[in-house]
């Protein structure tokens, strides 16, 4: 008896052990890391050196980036494989090595939240302009004190203002716009119109008028994925651009109501797109990507809404991509041209857009003399813009020239340069600066679309969230 | 030897009520770490997921601010919140019942003599094991408005005329879910119930055949009455289960159009992260825990009083 006791005794001290554990660990359980101070630039920040360890150490430092869109990929490459920018800067600055991590945008959302709440986050993380920059800038470094001292005070006029567009947060730059990005452009497939002799539209009623001629035809005139949010607010401001220039960002803004009769109109326009012919049947069924894209680069659609972002279309290399990938058996020639003209001015619509990705420094980075390393690299001439342009992206730094010896025809190389200039003419940004009124907007559309609510009706509901939002 | 045997040494004396009361305590303490481990695992986070639910917080900031109960009060009057509760009863409902009613008709089948039974087993039950994004893309290829399976069979019989567009059509994409689910879903309640029909002792569909009862007679009076519990457990899985809902409905419709596939946890979901709302996506699922440990008492009860 007596011994059977003394054996209880370790048992009782591990199950003292164990529950002592399991209270503390549920102590630890979630907090909200404390927020920076503005221009906090401690740590390793000061003018050290970049390499760590001890003095004399070779070993180079390395930070983490992450990001569901790094730029081009390495010709050949894996999806998800570090992308152009980070394998040449690993080749160029053996003092700093760059640890990729891609991930898609979806799961991107959750990681990074995790991440950066729980204090983990990378060094480098990729943002989008608007809702995302405005929800993560207390967990950023202000670049601006960087830019200042590496590139001197009127650093930001060597940059497409564009770039800026949803990035700037009061006094706060809490990220470097890569490369810029707009949307406005209908793409449409060239050798689908020339087969029926037709033309790209430049009006609305065009518009319908050659979707008529190729639904009859047994074709599909225009593809959207309409299940996502994103590309029916391109639409809409692209209608609400056309009709009152800037219209839509004064609602954004809370300065105009979204009941306003130009924007009532625009979302009209929308709803009958889904009666008229314009939208293929089944729309708000399929996603932007990979359905509707699949569809039209497979040539069962001849028209899609996209921006500058698609260039690549016009490559030898993605037709080659496209021709293996998708098995398509033609050759297609896709160009893009302006939005159609609505207001009936004689004018197409204009481009909005803005960084196509914001490249920020975690403000609980260990590594940010070393993180700013890379943006910098990333964000010059000699460095990342280049091989930006070279691969026909957008660059944020002015002055950089598209390089077009993978554009497949001269057609193709005129329009490429036009896009430089449609890009200087830009309307507006693209994205939304508030969560709510992005989920509202979103409702509100594909209400319309399907014909539960009236425009004035899903405008109104807009109003009301619009009207809850502590600008 | 005897009184030998009952005197105590005085050392013991002493010591025997200390190891008396470490014995009463020693039974408490082996529990503990069971307590500990769900206390602090399920109920903090609970009280965790309660206690943000009276902030305004977008989940990773440090500024909060209390706003006490306000997310509850803005939740009765959510439309979206209603809409999602009306999704969540329609699918579940269909689900359920159509799920247990084909379940029981395989099950019942499959028992009969029939040539490759195993066979047949392992393809019902196939679907349940089945990725759901596997599931999702699968079905948003069948379901698809243009060139999608579904609408080209019924092209090819003739049907042409009742072509949907079963995703886009917020009026049917709340069915088209369901089929996706029951797809899924049968071959479990299939197992169950090929499970409970083996415990049926053959005697009594011998002495209901003596009697004269028919192959329906036999199912309504003696099979469906004494696989009742499977059917119980069956009601209180898809009851849970229609309130987890989240994957398929997130992958395939995404919760659209509009909101008319919303299911609460797709919604949670969106409020948390895409709207950056911790506050009401937290007092969403604490109104959602309610609403399952409420259908759970009130079938535990029905079930008692059966």
């Amino acid at each position: 008896m007596q011994k059977s006791q003394s054996h209880k005794w370790p048992l009782l001290w591990l199950t003292v052990f164990v529950v002592a554990a399991l209270l503390l660990s549920a102590c630890a359980a979630p907090a909200a890391p404390a927020a920076p101070a503005a221009g906090d630039t401690s740590a390793d920040t000061a003018a050290a050196p970049a390499t760590s360890g001890d003095a004399g150490s070779t070993e180079p430092v390395r930070i983490t980036m992450w990001s569901w869109n790094g730029g081009p990929a390495v010709p050949g490459s894996e999806p998800g494989a570090p992308p152009r920018l980070v394998v040449e800067f690993n080749q160029s600055h053996p003092d700093v090595q760059v640890d990729w991590k891609f991930y898609q945008y979806v799961d991107y959302l959750n990681v990074l939240k995790l991440a950066i709440v729980s204090g983990e986050g990378p060094d480098l993380f990729g943002l989008q302009a608007g809702a995302l920059v405005k929800e993560y800038s207390e967990f950023t470094e202000d670049i601006t004190p960087y830019a200042e001292k590496a590139w001197g005070a009127d650093w930001q006029d060597q940059y497409y203002p564009l770039g800026f567009e949803g990035v700037t947060q009061g006094d706060k730059l809490p990220g470097m716009p890569l490369f810029n990005s707009a949307a406005g452009y209908l793409w449409y497939n060239k050798t689908i119109l020339d087969k029926y002799n037709l033309q790209p539209p430049t009006t609305l009623d065009e518009w319908v008028s050659v979707c008529k001629t190729l639904n009859e035809q047994g074709e599909t005139c225009f593809v959207q994925g309409a299940k996502d949010a994103w590309v029916n607010f391109d639409m809409l401001i692209a209608l609400a651009n056309e009709i009152a220039p800037g219209k839509i960002y004064e609602a954004e803004a809370g300065t105009v109501p979204w009941t306003d009769p130009d924007l009532v109109k625009a979302m009209e326009l929308w709803g009958e797109m889904f009666s008229n012919g314009i939208m293929q049947n089944g729309a708000l069924g399929i996603s932007q990507y990979p359905d509707a894209n699949d569809i039209w680069q497979k040539g069962d659609a001849a028209m899609i809404l996209f921006g500058l972002w698609n260039d690549s279309v016009m490559t030898k290399t993605a037709l080659q991509d496209m021709q293996t990938q998708l098995e398509v058996t033609e050759t297609y020639e896709f160009l893009p041209v302006l939005f159609p003209d609505v207001n009936g001015d004689g004018q197409p619509g204009r481009l909005f857009g803005g960084p196509d990705v914001v490249l920020s420094i975690n403000a609980n980075s260990q590594h940010k003399d070393a993180a700013w390393e890379f943006v910098q690299w990333a964000s010059s001439q000699e460095g990342g813009q280049q091989i930006l342009a070279d691969t026909v992206n957008f660059p944020s730094l002015k002055g950089m020239t598209l390089n077009d010896s993978d554009i497949s025809t001269d057609a193709q190389k005129e329009n490429l340069k036009q896009q430089l200039v449609d890009l200087e003419n830009a309307a507006g940004k693209r994205e939304f600066l508030y969560p709510e009124l992005k989920t509202a907007l979103g409702d509100a559309l594909q209400n319309v679309a399907s014909g539960t609510q009236t425009a004035q009706q899903a405008l109104e509901s807009v109003e009301q969230v619009s009207q809850t939002i502590q600008r | 030897m005897a009184t030998t045997s009952r005197t105590m040494p005085a050392a013991v004396e002493r010591t025997a009520p200390r190891r008396r009361r470490w014995r009463g305590w020693t039974n408490y303490l082996y529990i503990v770490p069971i307590f500990a481990f769900v206390g602090g695992l399920i109920y903090y986070g609970i009280a965790y997921t309660f206690y943000v639910s009276t902030l305004d917080w977008n989940g990773m900031s440090a500024t909060r601010t209390f706003v006490g109960l306000k997310y509850y009060v803005d939740i009765l009057s959510d439309p979206i919140f209603l809409q999602t509760l009306r999704n969540t009863a329609v699918f579940g409902f269909l689900a359920i019942f159509i799920q247990m009613a084909l379940g029981l008709t395989m099950a019942v089948m499959m028992y009969a003599p029939v040539y490759f039974r195993s066979v047949y087993k392992v393809i019902f039950f196939v679907p349940v094991v089945i990725s759901p994004a596997v599931t999702a893309y699968v079905f948003r290829r069948i379901f698809n408005a243009n060139d999608g399976e579904l609408n080209l069979i019924m092209q090819a019989v003739g049907l042409g005329g009742l072509q949907q567009a079963w995703l886009a059509d917020p009026r049917i994409a709340l069915y088209a879910l369901t089929a996706i689910n029951i797809w899924q879903w049968t071959g479990l309640s299939f197992l169950m119930y090929y499970a409970g029909l083996t415990l049926i002792e053959d005697s009594f569909y011998e002495a209901a055949r003596i009697d004269g009862a028919n192959f329906f007679q036999l199912l309504w009076h003696i099979t469906v009455p004494l696989v009742r519990p499977t059917s119980f457990a069956l009601l209180i899985l898809g009851v849970i289960g229609a309130l987890k809902t989240f994957d398929i409905v997130f992958l395939v419709t995404g919760g659209g159009p509009g909101r008319a596939t919303e299911f609460l946890s797709t919604y949670i979901y969106k409020k948390a992260i895409q709207d950056f709302n911790a506050g009401y996506a937290s007092a969403l699922s604490v109104v959602m825990l309610f609403v399952a440990l409420l259908l759970t008492v009130i079938q535990l009860r029905a079930y008692r009083e059966e």
